[in-house]
């Protein structure tokens, strides 16, 4: 089926933006990401923090060169839960800089049913092509850090 | 107010719970199944804003304002739709994947009118099916999308219904659209809640059970333990030594067994009540390997020791047969635990009757059976306790011992109302038998010419916390060992240990799974070491029609190996990386064991109703009973109704295991259904209102070791030949397996126990670990290692009909041979693919390995 198959889009790991207070790996809504998409699939939202539109976004990956904080990578489209933090900051320090911020409590981890989710460098990461697709991550993360970007399920209130 | 729409019906969000929970209690769209409520296996599945979503991820809380989509709530040209497409396609087996499949599929034909198979594939990768291999499942969905897009349906088309003809089950319709019922999906006025508390320990001593915190919950109406058990303590298929629950002073048998049983007016307040259940123990170190277990001073798992069953079958002398051999090879060989992870875990709702007797709605294989072991616990006579099957979501054998019935039973018997008793996933990969871990050691000598002269073979089995089938297991896969071939010097010791690791029993292949994984392997090497291909060692050596098995039985004209070997002779030569296995596998449980098939015709309203205690857990039992009777009589398939199993009022047809109710049931069908048509002959079918037919047929066999020249061990085996070919990237390109059925009465039912044998190996083979720690199941349905429907290769169906077989329209049974000769098969793919000998599974370096 070849590379197009799953589709992969675009997508910022980062949320906090105005939100957050001190932590140094997060989106700072510099705008370099929007200035080089072409085809106006990625915006700052309301927090000041990049965000993709999945169904614009074609994975050209020009967003992902400008972004300076490295905070942009490919997912794959159907597996829309996804940790939107970048903090590698252990969780206390994780916890003080940002409302929204992974603290590596590893919730995630024990829900999947999988083994979809790891805590890598304390930072939850999920294997998309592993994922179930099931959202027990999201549902219980108590950070609510693990959101549905497919937007069916509110995650924050 | 937060609000949710379901099926275009909106509702008030008064309490916040998981819309699973939501969708079947509240709203009782039972559609919607609780496979594991842990995410992993997608039966259910629902559209959320046209997205599908597994409902027991998000609360309702996260979900105000969105709009929910069941299977119930589609309009009825969708409903026909799915309903002409999946039954036309052969896609329905046990029916509780398929709602959640319709979800995924109509959730992609929503965006995509005509998606590519790859896309289909993709699309219900996180449905898991065990029954269908996902084959028939994905054409489905192809001819659903072709549905679609008609205004009208094409016209349905017209079938007979005799036997040989590819007829969409009758109960397809309640399956894809979820209204047949599963037991959890009963909700009966006044029901109660059960479950179980279970150790944490696989050896403990209980020391005591304080019960009083959990009985003083609100909504707990009663906590039992052993000495509340009015009849007997033990229960058990074959022996009995399975505590229902472990009495104080007692030792712990596995992590599986009861403490403890609560029942409550919710099943929430049962939940809460566990955790207020006191137990405490005294650890044990638990045996967790029959290496332990045979040692002298090993703990004594059950009294009598550890040793439950040493079977020593033999035919000639194999030790000196090999001794004159040219060529002799000798090789160890390993398999693993392995669950069977049906979708639907077991489920049983027991109701009280008027006149004392309680009627318990279960998921099992068998009806008397389980009726036998719960009526023994009650200390109630048989006639009193009554076991009704419901649709079942599947077995391959994990549904042959009672698991919650009896439980549920008890709690209708103290508090007199409708008791629901449902495992939930976790317990299921606790509780129920596994397959046996084997260890093996084989030993054949060949001559020049690679024809075999003897085997001698060894098999270690750890047979788990209690005995189960453990026995009838050890003896089958021991009797099987020496493989389909013409010769008649074998001997072949195997022993089965108790240790405190759950209890291995009953699973697809029942023994043959494991040591066809070793003689096939050895066939192989031995052609190399010979100098002739696999295929043709195979050749050379298959048994014939008159030849003698290596258990001395004359086999009759069905047999048919090598006509599956001719069959994909082509195939094989034509490509290098093409590993071939042979099996044959019996039908019918044999062995001088009672045999037993029955069914009774009733006319009842003008219709014929089919009373069978015979169980369909899946595999399409009452579609072929009712193509015999419509082959036999001339009726119509309007004229007859298939009534599931049920102790109350149908006679006793055996458990569905050993491949049997095809060939067994099937031909006690057709007794009582050429009485029906003597008597139809002189009457029509109205004027024989109030009359019934009966047909019994006995498998007679001998017993092993019966003092004949020629035993007839079996009445049939099924023969198959598989291949395995690979891609140049080590993954599996395909899978081709050719049966010998003797007689295929529904081909698209045959292809698809193929379909789903072959995938099921498949995992078993490459993938599949039943993780054990210490005695501890991992008990995690995500990381069983399942295949899923974008990673399955397309498996190949050839049907071979050798007629020969007396009985049952010549039809043999077929439901564990196609799991059986798969992973040798894949074994010597790779073998081909890298030179490097396999002898463990499941097989390490390959793309698979996880």
């Amino acid at each position: 089926m070849g590379k197009k198959f799953p589709k992969k889009v675009a997508c910022v790991f980062c949320t906090g933006g105005t939100r957050a207070s001190g932590c140094e790996y997060g989106c700072i809504g510099c705008g370099k990401c929007v200035e080089a998409c072409r085809i106006g699939a990625i915006h700052l939202n309301d927090f000041n923090v990049a965000e993709v539109d999945s169904e614009k976004c074609v994975n050209c990956g020009l967003c992902m060169k400008a972004c300076p904080k490295g905070l942009i990578r490919s997912r794959i489209n159907d597996a829309c839960f996804e940790p939107l933090c970048s903090n590698h900051d252990e969780g206390r320090a994780a916890r003080s800089e940002c409302q929204f911020s992974c603290i590596a409590c590893g919730s995630c981890v024990k829900n999947c049913p999988c083994g979809a989710v790891e805590v890598v460098d304390n930072c939850a990461v999920i294997d998309d092509s592993a994922c179930l697709v099931c959202g027990f991550c999201a549902t219980h993360c108590p950070r609510k850090v693990i959101v549905d970007l497919s937007g069916i399920i509110a995650i924050r209130a | 107010m937060a609000h949710i729409f379901v099926n275009n019906k909106e509702y008030e969000i008064k309490e916040d719970k998981s819309l699973l929970r939501f969708l079947r209690d509240d709203l009782h769209l039972t559609s919607v199944k609780d496979g594991c409520s842990e995410g992993a296996c997608g039966t259910c599945h629902v559209l959320i804003e046209g997205k599908a979503v597994k409902a027991c991820g998000p609360k309702l809380s996260m979900l105000d304002g969105k709009h929910v989509l069941t299977v119930e709530g589609f309009d009825d040209h969708e409903k026909e739709v799915f309903v002409r497409a999946f039954g036309e396609a052969g896609a329905v087996q046990c029916g509780f994947c398929i709602p959640g499949m319709v979800i995924s599929a109509k959730a992609l034909l929503d965006k995509n009118p005509s998606p590519t198979r790859e896309e289909i594939r993709y699309a219900i990768r996180n449905n898991i099916c065990r029954c269908t291999g996902y084959k028939k499942i994905i054409d489905g969905i192809e001819l659903a999308a072709k549905y679609r897009a008609m205004d009208v349906l094409p016209e349905k088309p017209h079938y007979t219904w005799k036997i040989g003809e590819r007829v969409p089950r009758l109960d397809v319709r309640e399956k894809v659209t979820g209204t047949g019922k599963y037991p959890d999906d009963l909700y009966l006025d006044n029901m109660i809640y059960g479950g179980i508390v279970r150790p944490p320990f696989p050896r403990a001593k209980v020391l005591s059970i304080d019960t009083s915190r959990a009985e003083a919950l609100e909504g707990v109406l009663g906590v039992y333990t052993s000495k509340d058990i009015p009849g007997d303590l033990k229960v058990g298929h074959i022996f009995q030594d399975w505590y229902v629950m472990i009495p104080v002073g007692e030792e712990t048998h596995y992590v599986g067994d009861a403490i403890a049983l609560v029942a409550g007016e919710t099943q929430e307040i049962v939940e809460k009540a566990k955790k207020l259940v006191k137990v405490e123990y005294q650890e044990l170190k638990p045996v967790t390997s029959p290496y332990e277990a045979m040692k002298d001073d090993a703990p004594v798992v059950h009294e009598g020791g550890n040793l439950l069953a040493h079977k020593h079958v033999y035919r000639g002398n194999a030790e000196e047969a090999i001794s004159r051999s040219k060529y002799v090879l000798t090789e160890k060989f390993s398999t693993p635990y392995t669950e069977h992870a049906f979708l639907e875990p077991e489920c049983a709702v027991a109701v009280p009757e008027e006149d004392g007797g309680i009627h318990i709605y279960g998921s099992e294989q068998g009806v008397y059976p389980v009726r036998h072991e719960c009526a023994e616990m009650l200390g109630m006579p048989e006639d009193k306790v009554n076991v009704e099957d419901m649709l079942i979501g599947g077995g391959f054998g994990g549904k042959e011992d009672a698991s919650a019935q009896h439980y549920a039973a008890l709690l209708t018997y103290y508090l007199h109302r409708p008791a629901k008793v449902k495992l939930s996933r976790y317990e299921s990969l606790l509780f129920h038998p596994k397959r046996h871990p084997m260890d093996m050691e084989f030993t054949v000598g060949c001559d020049e010419n690679g024809i075999i002269q003897g085997v001698k073979a060894k098999v270690i089995a750890d047979t788990g916390a209690y005995a189960s089938l453990g026995g009838p297991v050890l003896e089958r896969a021991c009797t099987h060992a020496s493989g389909p071939y013409n010769y008649q010097n074998f001997e072949i010791d195997g022993y089965g240990y108790y240790t405190n690791n759950p209890p291995a029993g009953a699973f697809r292949g029942f023994g043959v799974t494991q040591t066809c994984f070793g003689i096939e392997s050895m066939m192989n090497l031995m052609a190399d070491k010979v100098g002739i291909t696999p295929w043709e060692i195979r050749y050379r050596n298959a048994i014939r029609p008159g030849g003698e098995l290596p258990n001395g039985q004359i086999v009759d004209d069905s047999t048919g190996l090598a006509e599956t070997l001719e069959a994909v002779k082509d195939i094989y030569d034509s490509n290098p990386l093409a590993g071939i296995a042979c099996c044959m596998k019996n039908a019918g449980v044999g062995v001088g064991l009672p045999d037993f098939g029955r069914v009774r015709l009733n006319v009842v309203d003008g219709k014929v109703l089919i009373r069978s205690g015979s169980s369909c857990i899946g595999q399409g039992l009452g579609t072929i009973l009712t193509q015999i009777i419509v082959d036999y009589t001339g009726l119509t398939r309007d004229d007859i109704v298939y009534m599931h199993s049920n102790t109350a009022k149908a006679p006793d047809s055996g458990m569905s295991s050993g491949s049997r109710q095809t060939t067994v049931t099937g031909e006690a069908c057709r007794r009582a259904s050429l009485k029906l048509k003597e008597a139809l002959d002189k009457k029509p079918l109205p004027e024989l209102e109030g009359e019934e037919f009966f047909g019994e047929y006995l498998a007679k066999t001998d017993p092993l070791g019966a003092d004949v020249p020629h035993p007839v061990s079996h009445v049939a085996y099924g023969y198959a030949t598989q291949l395995c070919i690979l891609n140049e990237d080590g993954t599996v390109k395909e899978i081709v397996a050719a049966h010998d059925v003797g007689r295929a009465i529904n081909p698209l039912s045959v292809e698809g126990q193929i379909e789903g044998g072959v995938v099921m190996s498949l995992g078993f083979a490459l993938t599949e670990k039943y993780e054990l720690n210490n005695g501890i199941p991992l008990g995690k349905f995500g990381k069983l290692g399942l295949f899923r429907a974008n990673k399955v290769p397309d498996v190949k169906s050839i049907i071979i009909e050798k007629k020969g077989l007396p009985i049952s329209s010549g039809a043999i049974g077929i439901g564990e041979i196609t799991s059986i000769p798969t992973a040798p098969a894949i074994a010597a793919a790779y073998y081909k693919y890298d030179k490097k000998l396999r002898t463990e599974l499941p097989l390490k370096d390959t793309p698979y390995e996880r």
